[in-house]
């Protein structure tokens, strides 16, 4: 047995009503998703909101239901480093695709 | 205890070494069927206006040969040693999920199948042999997959094997992180891993985040010919570039998957040939994660005759500069661990120095297309093919080989022989030069790659003809190795525990290991345990009978039945029958569900 797998079997569980309320929290985060396309006013930063709601729903879940708070750090990081990966390879893309058209025009060059 | 023996214990096995070997006599198998199809390629090529073949069957040629090499010849070769080595080198009796090893093998196994099938069915199709075997390229470029342009099933067997092969590496990805993170022994911490099972880490890391990216670019193109959705149609607004994008964001880790293990076999191998230990490990390491991060951000070097523009192909040029840093520090790491050491000339370690050698040509041939004035002049050229087959061949086959030559004894209890091996590893490596350094020429006089014939006139003929007979020593050197290995079984010396003295702890067990690995989980206290250092002395080996009896899980039939239902569920769109994918369905969910409640005390 790996010392990290020791110190993992030292973290006890979050206890049901902890996933309960986890579970409270994430049908408000999606009522207000929906809720929030409905508010002309967030129309302008409907994308921004959206994306921040999704992000915390998205973190809640694999803190408590996938354990990563209570987990060895390692795994965060196993996590977390591909999301970053990914996040970056998203982002060239939208470079890539959105802004070919504007980079090639300005440097005159294709 | 006992081992099981007959066909049903092999058929149900979960034992990772079993399903190892097993991995490595259908790779071994496909990689010859490559191999023949490489051949039919050359002969074609000999000379100006080959007819050998026509130019419908050379399409299919190169579209398999490609695909079978790269999926079905050397991702499960690396496999064969990840099963087999990885759980030994960590102390471990087993990998963490055995029934879903034996799962991945056997989807490998009916993903490869039915690609191949492709060859032989076209009479199920309303056409003759050999005509729906796919033909697109192994990098399917769209719009030309589209079923517009490819009406026939060529490319639908294409996209389903290849989606069927990809479950197969998801699978074994998850199952091989785990097992390295969570199954070593007591004191194997992470810096004192081999360096073989820290690449196979990497490698599974790659695995499950690239073949996502490619999975999704097959299931549109999947909905675009199965389904009338418009993913990669022009003429509905889509851009064919965005399959290029999902492709080589996909590709460009996917040679890495390829050689990382490789490097991890020769990190392996050359310190117990120089008898050091691998000089600079720590930086081996880092440069291997290194390597697998920033083959994340190469991609569209792949692609600098779309025309994306300065910016983007100076950011990638860049990318693809900077990526030669962390290889070309590996590769002074090994150079350094063979100077000053008691080095012994066996075959594996021939394998292993002719790999640097190779992969440094390929290297730099690598580096040569990043600048993207010079990449235009050789995209889509022999030159380009010359560089892969440097990567692949000189690489990840020259590496693969050391491994072969250097765990075979553990794998099979008979040591390979050595004669031969140098007969085979010569041949090799003269027939390589020979078939593949003209092609750099070939590329570079203008001769572009994927067309089945060309004129006499391009001035290519004599430089191709010696292509075609280093292609042929190549396959002398093959048929040596198999008579090598076929020998082995009978005439072969009976290997020892150690029979390199080597550093790890694959070694401190029986040739082959007994069916639970170790008799008494070790515990390690250094990254060389079976060394004897200023530091410490070697440890002692496991004691060859268990002081307690060991249990081990039985084998089943479940994984086989649920990976059925994978080649099955892909005949239904095949034959556009539904019931079929009723029954494919079926298949798979009955074994996931038999398999999950089967009790693990069998």
């Amino acid at each position: 047995m790996s010392a990290e797998r020791e110190g993992t079997e030292r973290h006890a569980h979050p206890t049901v009503g902890v996933y309960l309320r986890v579970g409270a929290a994430l049908v408000i985060l999606t009522v207000l998703e929906v809720g929030v396309f409905y508010v002309p006013a967030f129309h302008v930063v409907l994308v921004p909101v959206l994306l921040v709601l999704s992000s915390a729903k998205f973190t809640l879940v694999v803190m408590f239901y996938m354990h990563l708070k209570d987990d060895n750090k390692v795994f965060t990081f196993l996590l977390g480093g591909p999301l970053v990966i990914a996040v970056g390879v998203m982002v060239a893309l939208l470079f890539l695709f959105l802004g070919a058209l504007t980079l090639r025009g300005a440097a005159g060059a294709g | 205890m006992s081992e099981a023996r007959g066909l049903t214990s092999w058929l149900t096995t979960t034992d990772h070494k079993r399903i190892g070997l097993l991995y490595f006599w259908t790779a071994l198998a496909f990689f010859l069927i490559g191999g023949i199809e490489a051949l039919f390629i050359r002969v074609q090529l000999a000379q100006p206006n080959g007819q050998v073949v026509s130019a419908e069957t050379y399409n299919q040629l190169f579209t398999m040969h490609g695909t079978t090499m790269i999926f079905l010849a050397l991702m499960p070769l690396g496999a064969s040693f990840f099963n087999y080595m990885v759980p030994l080198q960590i102390g471990a009796r087993d990998v963490a999920f055995p029934r879903l090893n034996a799962f991945s093998y056997w989807v490998f196994l009916f993903g490869g199948l039915l690609l191949n099938a492709s060859w032989f069915v076209g009479p199920l199709f309303h056409a003759g042999m050999l005509n729906v075997a796919p033909d697109g390229g192994w990098f399917g470029y769209a719009n030309l997959t589209e079923r517009q342009y490819s009406p026939g099933p060529n490319i639908d067997f294409w996209v389903l094997g290849l989606q069927i092969l990809g479950i197969s590496s998801l699978a074994a990805g998850f199952n091989f992180i785990v097992t390295i993170l969570n199954m070593r022994a007591p004191g194997m911490k992470m810096m004192r891993l081999p360096a073989f099972t820290w690449m196979t880490l990497v490698t599974q890391f790659l695995i499950i985040t690239a073949f996502p990216v490619i999975t999704v670019g097959l299931a549109f193109l999947m909905f675009d010919r199965f389904f009338g959705t418009h993913f990669y149609v022009r003429e509905a607004g889509a851009t064919p570039i965005l399959w290029q994008h999902l492709f080589w964001l996909f590709g460009h880790p996917e040679v890495y998957i390829l050689i990382l293990p490789a490097m991890g076999v020769v990190s392996d191998v050359l310190p117990t040939f120089s008898r050091k230990p691998l000089f600079g490990y720590p930086v081996v390491v880092y440069s291997g994660i290194l390597i697998g991060l920033m083959s994340w951000g190469v991609w569209s070097h792949h692609m600098f005759a779309v025309g994306l523009g300065p910016i983007a192909d100076s950011v990638f040029a860049a990318t693809t500069m900077l990526i030669a840093v962390p290889t070309g520090v590996k590769i002074f790491n090994w150079i350094a661990t063979l100077w000053g050491g008691d080095i012994r000339g066996t075959t594996a370690l021939h394998f292993a120095v002719g790999f640097i050698a190779m992969f440094i040509i390929g290297g730099l041939s690598g580096v040569t297309h990043a600048s993207p004035p010079a990449d235009l002049q050789q995209t889509d050229t022999y030159y380009v093919v010359a560089h892969i087959h440097y990567v692949f061949f000189g690489g990840t086959i020259f590496g693969l080989f050391a491994g072969v030559y250097y765990w075979w004894p553990k794998m099979t209890g008979r040591l390979l022989d050595e004669t031969l091996g140098k007969v085979h590893f010569w041949l090799q490596f003269i027939g390589m030069n020979l078939a593949f350094f003209p092609m750099h020429l070939i590329g570079l006089l203008g001769m572009p790659r994927r067309v089945y014939t060309y004129a006499p006139e391009l001035g290519v003929g004599t430089l191709n003809l010696v292509s075609t007979i280093g292609a042929f020593l190549i396959a002398l050197s093959i048929l040596i190795f198999l008579v090598n290995l076929w020998r082995s079984r009978t005439h072969g010396q009976p290997a020892p525990n150690d029979p390199w003295g080597g550093a790890t702890l694959e070694w401190s067990v029986s040739s082959p290991p007994p069916v639970y690995n170790f008799s008494v989980i070790p515990t390690v206290t250094n990254r060389l345990p079976r060394w004897s250092t200023e530091r410490h002395g070697p440890m002692r080996d496991p004691p060859a009978v268990p002081p307690e009896p060991i249990h081990v899980p039985g084998g089943s039939w479940w994984p086989m039945v649920a990976a059925l239902g994978l080649p099955v569920l892909a005949l239904a769109p095949l034959t556009q029958t539904l019931w079929v994918a009723f029954v494919g369905a079926a298949l798979l969910i009955a074994g996931v569900y038999a398999w999950a409640f089967q009790p693990f005390e069998v």
